[in-house]
This record gives C-alpha cells, sequence and structure tokens, in this order.
C-alpha cells in the first residue's frame, strides 16, 4: 500500500473526488426520479435546509415539492407556509393531496418574527417541513435554520429570488423555465460533486384536479 | 323503672349492629383546637386571648400558652381575665376568617382524598379509607397532612374511626386513637366524658345527676327509656357515633374558579420583582388544577396601578392544559414584552375557564403519536409571540365563488373540493389585467353563483401560462368583459 492509499484510510477528512461519498441520515424521495439520481441518498436529505432560487414565486415550486410533502404529511408531520408571497388556497391544497389538518399557514409581522418561528418549528420533531419565502435570507439566519433543522429532522426550505455565491444549506436548486419547459438545476448537494439539470415537466401542461 | 330498665337488653349488647358501614371507609378528622387563637395574629410572647359574647357579656373564648400560664382560662368572663393578668391581648373571634381558615385546609386536603367535609365545627372530615394503601399507609398519610397543617401554620388533632362522628369525637377529645374496625368502636369511644357529645349544655346538666359520666354509662341505660326521657335525637347520636345508624357525611365542593391575588409591598415595574410573583401564582394555579383533575385554557394576568387602570394579559390556549410550567412560560413571555404602563401594585391571577383533564394517550410503539404531544404547546407559544391572527388553519367552505370557499366559519365546511382544478395560491383580491399576455390552456369553467348574496359572480375560469411560465388562473368576467387574473397553480 503506498502512502496516498495510507492517508486516505488513516484520515477520514480525505475522499477520492470521483466518488460520492456514502450518504448518512435519512432521505425522502423528491418523487421525480431524474432529481433523485441527482442527489446523493435519492432523495431529500431529511434534517437539512434546501434552498430554491426562484425567478418569480410561483413559478413551479410546490410543483417541485409536493410529492415529499404529501409523504411527510402521510407520516403524521405538520407542513407549515411561514409568509407565502400569496395566500394558500384550500380547494388547490386539497386536489393536490395535502392534508389541512397538517398544514399550517403562519403570517409573522417581521422578519425577526419569521425567522424565530421558522426555528422554533424547525426544531420540534412533528414538523415536517417549513417553507419559507423570504425577500432576503442572511447567512447568519440560514446557518441557524440550518442547526435547527438538523435537531428536527424534518425539511427546511427557503425559496429566494437572490442567491448568495455560498451557503450552508445542503442541497442548493435552482428553478428555471426555458422553451416550454421547467427546468430544476442541481448547484450544490452535500455529499456529492454531482450537478446537472433536469426537466420538471411541460410548463404549458394545465393542471387536473 | 329500674326493673324495667334491667330487662331491657343494655345498649351495647344489642343485636348485631345494623347500619356498620359499608366496606372500608374511614374517616380521618382533623380537629383544629385552637382555629379561633390560630386565624388571629398575635405579637410575639403576648399574652392574648380571643373573646366571644355570650348572653350580653363578653367571654373568653380561647386562651394562647402565655395567657394560660398567667392563669388565663377559657370561660372566663373579661373583666375577671384582665383582673388575673392586666396585659391581655385581646382580639374578638372571628368566624369569617375561620371559616376561611378550615376551607383552606379542606382544599388543600382534596389532594389526599375526593371526599372532604366541613360538616362538623372546628373540623374537618376526610374519607381516606380508599387513599391510605396509594400514601402508603396510614403513619405517612399522617404525617403528609401534617406537614400540609404546618404550611397553613395550624396545630391540629387528629383520630381515625370508621364513623365520621366517632372521629369528630374522638379527636375533639384529643385522643389521636385510630380506630379502624366497627367492633372498636365501643371501647375507644367509652371512656369519652360526656361533653364529647355534640349535645346541648342543658341535656349535660340534666344528665350528670344520674351519675353519667362517659359514654359507657350512657350507654348502659336502657334505650328506650333514654330515648323517653332525654329524646330520640340522644339516642340517634349514639347510635350513629357506633356506626349502627347510617350518617350521611357532607362533601365539599371546592369553588371552580381560580382567583388569587398577591400585593406588592412596594410597587415595582422590575421584572426580577415580578416574575417570582407570577411564579407562585401559576404554582399555585397549577395546584388548584390538579386537586380538581381539571385543566384551563385561558388564564388572565391583571397587574393593578395606583393611578392607571389595570392592564390584563390574557393567555389563550389551543387545547386546555394542566401542566402550569407551560402556562407560565408563555405568560412570562407575554409579561416580558407587554410595555408596563406603570408600576404594578398588585398581581392578580384568574381563570374560570376549566375542563376535565384528558392526559395525553401516549402509545408505546407508536413514534407519531408521541411526535405530536407537544405541537400544541408549540403552536401556543408561536401564538403568543405572533398575535392570534398570525397562525391561520385552512379549511374548506360549501361557496362556488372561489374566494369564498376558504372561510373558516365552521358551518359552511365542506368535506371535498370542487371538481375542477383549483391553483394552491389565491391572490386577496383578483387583479385585472390590462393587457393579458398569457395562452390559454383550458377550457373554459363557468362560474355563476351568489346571486342571493352579493356579491355575485358570472365568471369563465380559465388556466393560462404567463410569460414567466407561471401556470395562473384567470378569469373572464361576464359584466364587465375584463380579464382578472386570481391564482397560482405553483
Amino acid at each position: 500500500m503506498n502512502t496516498l492509499e495510507q492517508l486516505l484510510v488513516d484520515c477520514p477528512t480525505l475522499f477520492r473526488g470521483g466518488q460520492t461519498a456514502a450518504p448518512a441520515g435519512a432521505f425522502l424521495s423528491t418523487g421525480h426520479p431524474e432529481l433523485d439520481a441527482l442527489l446523493p441518498g435519492g432523495g431529500w436529505p431529511l434534517g437539512s435546509l434546501i434552498e430554491v432560487q426562484t425567478p418569480t414565486p410561483g413559478l413551479a415550486e410546490i410543483r417541485l415539492l409536493l410529492p415529499a410533502l404529501r409523504r411527510l404529511q402521510r407520516e403524521s408531520r405538520h407542513v407549515i407556509w411561514t409568509d407565502p408571497p400569496f395566500p394558500p388556497y384550500a380547494p388547490g391544497l386539497v386536489q393536490a393531496g395535502l392534508d389541512l389538518a397538517r398544514l399550517l399557514w403562519i403570517a409573522p409581522a417581521t422578519p425577526a418574527d419569521l425567522w424565530w418561528c421558522a426555528e422554533k418549528l424547525l426544531r420540534h420533531p412533528a414538523c415536517g417541513a417549513v417553507m419559507a419565502w423570504p425577500a432576503r435570507c442572511p447567512q447568519t439566519v440560514l446557518r441557524r435554520l440550518q442547526l435547527a433543522v438538523e435537531a428536527g429532522g424534518g425539511l427546511g426550505i427557503v425559496f429566494l429570488r437572490q442567491v448568495a455565491a455560498t451557503s450552508p444549506a445542503a442541497v442548493r436548486l435552482q428553478l428555471e423555465y426555458q422553451g416550454a419547459h421547467l427546468w430544476v438545476s442541481v448547484r450544490r448537494a452535500r455529499g456529492s460533486w454531482k450537478q446537472g439539470r433536469i426537466r420538471l415537466g411541460r410548463a404549458d401542461v394545465p393542471a387536473t384536479a | 323503672m329500674s326493673t324495667l330498665a334491667l330487662a331491657a337488653p343494655p345498649l351495647l349488647a344489642a343485636s348485631p349492629p345494623k347500619g356498620v358501614p359499608t366496606r372500608e371507609h374511614l374517616w380521618l378528622c382533623i380537629h383544629l383546637p385552637d382555629l379561633a387563637l390560630q386565624a388571629r395574629s398575635w405579637a410575639p410572647g403576648a399574652a392574648g386571648a380571643v373573646i366571644r359574647e355570650s348572653a350580653g357579656q363578653h367571654v373568653i373564648h380561647a386562651v394562647n400558652d402565655m395567657a394560660a400560664r398567667q392563669g388565663v382560662m377559657a370561660g372566663m368572663s373579661l373583666p375577671t381575665a384582665y383582673a388575673v393578668c392586666p396585659s391581655l391581648q385581646v382580639q374578638a373571634r372571628d368566624g369569617r376568617i375561620e371559616a376561611r381558615r378550615r376551607r383552606a385546609v379542606a382544599r388543600e386536603s382534596l389532594a389526599f382524598t375526593d371526599w372532604v367535609s366541613l360538616d362538623r365545627p372546628d373540623a374537618v372530615l376526610l374519607e381516606v379509607g380508599g387513599s391510605l394503601r396509594l400514601f402508603g399507609g396510614l403513619d405517612a398519610l399522617r404525617s403528609r397532612l401534617r406537614q400540609m397543617l404546618a404550611r397553613l401554620g395550624l396545630e391540629a388533632c387528629m383520630a381515625l374511626a370508621p364513623v365520621p362522628l366517632a372521629a369528630w369525637m374522638l379527636a375533639r377529645s384529643g385522643q389521636t386513637v385510630c380506630v379502624l374496625q366497627p367492633a372498636a368502636l365501643r371501647s375507644a369511644l367509652g371512656e369519652l366524658p360526656l361533653s364529647a357529645l355534640p349535645i346541648s349544655y342543658h341535656s349535660m346538666q340534666r344528665l350528670s345527676p344520674l351519675g353519667v359520666r362517659t359514654l359507657r354509662d350512657l350507654w348502659r341505660l336502657p334505650r328506650d327509656a333514654l330515648a323517653r326521657r332525654y329524646g330520640r335525637a340522644l339516642v340517634h347520636l349514639l347510635e350513629e357515633a357506633l356506626g349502627e345508624s347510617p350518617c350521611l357525611e357532607g362533601r365539599y365542593r371546592p369553588p371552580t374558579r381560580f382567583c388569587r391575588r398577591i400585593d406588592l409591598i412596594h410597587e415595582s415595574d422590575r421584572l426580577e420583582v415580578l416574575v417570582p410573583m407570577l411564579d407562585a401564582l401559576m404554582e399555585a394555579l397549577g395546584r388548584f388544577l390538579i386537586e380538581r383533575a381539571a385543566a384551563t385554557s385561558r388564564i388572565r394576568l391583571r397587574l393593578f396601578h395606583r393611578r392607571a387602570a389595570a392592564s390584563t394579559l390574557t393567555l389563550q390556549l389551543s387545547e386546555p392544559i394542566q401542566d402550569w410550567r407551560h402556562g407560565l412560560r408563555l405568560l412570562r413571555g407575554k409579561l416580558e414584552r407587554a410595555p408596563l404602563s406603570a408600576p404594578v401594585m398588585a398581581l392578580e391571577l384568574t381563570s374560570a375557564d376549566l375542563h376535565p383533564h384528558r392526559p395525553a394517550a401516549t402509545d408505546l410503539f407508536d413514534g407519531h403519536a408521541a411526535r405530536q404531544l407537544d405541537w400544541s404547546p408549540l403552536l401556543d407559544e408561536l401564538r403568543n409571540r405572533l398575535g392570534e391572527d398570525a397562525l391561520r388553519i385552512l379549511v374548506l367552505a360549501e361557496d362556488h365563488r372561489p374566494e369564498r370557499a376558504l372561510c373558516s366559519r365552521a358551518d359552511r365546511r365542506a368535506n371535498s373540493p370542487p371538481a375542477a382544478p383549483r391553483p394552491v395560491w389565491l391572490l386577496p383580491a383578483p387583479a385585472p389585467a390590462a393587457a393579458p399576455q398569457w395562452r390559454l390552456l383550458s377550457s373554459a369553467e363557468r362560474i355563476e353563483s351568489g346571486w342571493w348574496d352579493p356579491p355575485a359572480v358570472q365568471r369563465d375560469y380559465y388556466q393560462a401560462l404567463d410569460r414567466e411560465g407561471r401556470l395562473l388562473w384567470v378569469f373572464r368576467d361576464g359584466r364587465q368583459e375584463r380579464w382578472y387574473v386570481q391564482g397560482i397553480f405553483a
């Protein structure tokens, strides 16, 4: 065994660039097979923060997350919409397969209140997912949320228009609309070097009840 | 007469007792002999006496040790007492304070049994037959009761008997005995003086010439003769004391509303002063709830100021709670954020909204249920900080008009959404679109409803794709011929 091999064995912080680290922790399928293939562990990593960059609120973020939200609710966990850009609409949510009894809409008055309650909720084990649509999100806040969600074991999802170059989020995605299609780019997923872009579906397919 | 008396069977040897108390009813009597004294406060080391009015005269009712040492005795007239002890401090007897102290004992006693009686004067009776085992036996129970009384600043004499009247008579005579079997009552009560019976002084005077000194003497007399000469009531009393005839003991019902107030010695608006007071009040509320097996969903804290109107903090909980610590955490948070208009003189905590306490059922094997346990306390905490309106629960409502289909009125709840697709987000109000730049993707859905209950709508709904790639829910108003955006499918 040469020195390099020896180092790889001895030193846990060293790994080969080409291989994906064995994922630790629990994962939840995204419900989109192509996206699952791109993410290490084959889905959303539970107990971590997901950052989604959308050019405009309402592009397709709910469509992206819906399968996971439904799964979380089936495990009797709650899904919380903190300060969404528009009021959630009960008939549409029910048609989307969500359980209103495990869905909460919170409208905090100030950003400070928003972060406070997001952190409180993420820490709670009964909380499956907290979604937030802040105008801007400082790094320190993201870091706090990441710590909170690690304690709670749910998913924290932050939708942003503008993202910073670095972020403590475990998964960073970008939603785009291009050529009649919706695209999701994986810009970063913790534990993997893979980057890529998948088609979420055609944008001009009407919704069905 | 005497022959008759001999012929009749003696009272005690009478046929087996008929109304023997069923099962293990055991009555513990807490007799408070010095309640009149202990209800008042005295200067330390002073000779003190409580007086009562008797036949237009002030008579000494009770004396403390210091006064007794100087020769003051109960029953003395006030001038005599002053003659014996010129430095005597005298206070009138206050029945209201005594009753309050007795009720306090009864309230605290509810922690040990659910049947507490205040029927007998100067005493509190507890049915402890059912609780002896729970509290680890008689000795353990008695020592806990003694601790409770010490906390209330009272001294008591405790006796135990299967019959309430017997327990009371024993305790009143200063006999701290425990009679567990009804059969042993006779020997326990026999030596008691006649004065232990709750009979009038006059009746006692009439009995003493017969040479009747103790209860045993009384039992030796024939029952029917006794009834003829001294009234049926006396015989009843004797039967009752032995458990031969049933006696119905009242049940103390505690108040169903909690209200307690603490007055501050100095006015203050500092949290380090107010928070410990709040802690004490909430702890008292917690004890109050446990005693009643109750939970509360609404707690009100009032802060009184000298010159301004009282400020009120109300805590509304989504589920009734019994755990006072949770309520305290929320109320503390409220108090810390509440701007105090003026220094506080007094705090008052009230809670009238009592519900039976239903402990959360926990399943050993169900992790989901365990996770849900403290979900509603968390929501309370959020609601408490963010405000009542910040937390919104969505429900379906029965109305064809889209903007009415999310109201939270319980009477119009629907079970299923409409068949046609609905967006996840609904704009607060339809946004007019001057020059629509979208592509319609679906056929029209006509919604025409509400002519009986304005605003009436007549709209054709479509799904549309806008230039940014969003799937919108748009409609064309049938009357105004204009386009509006109402929702986003996201």
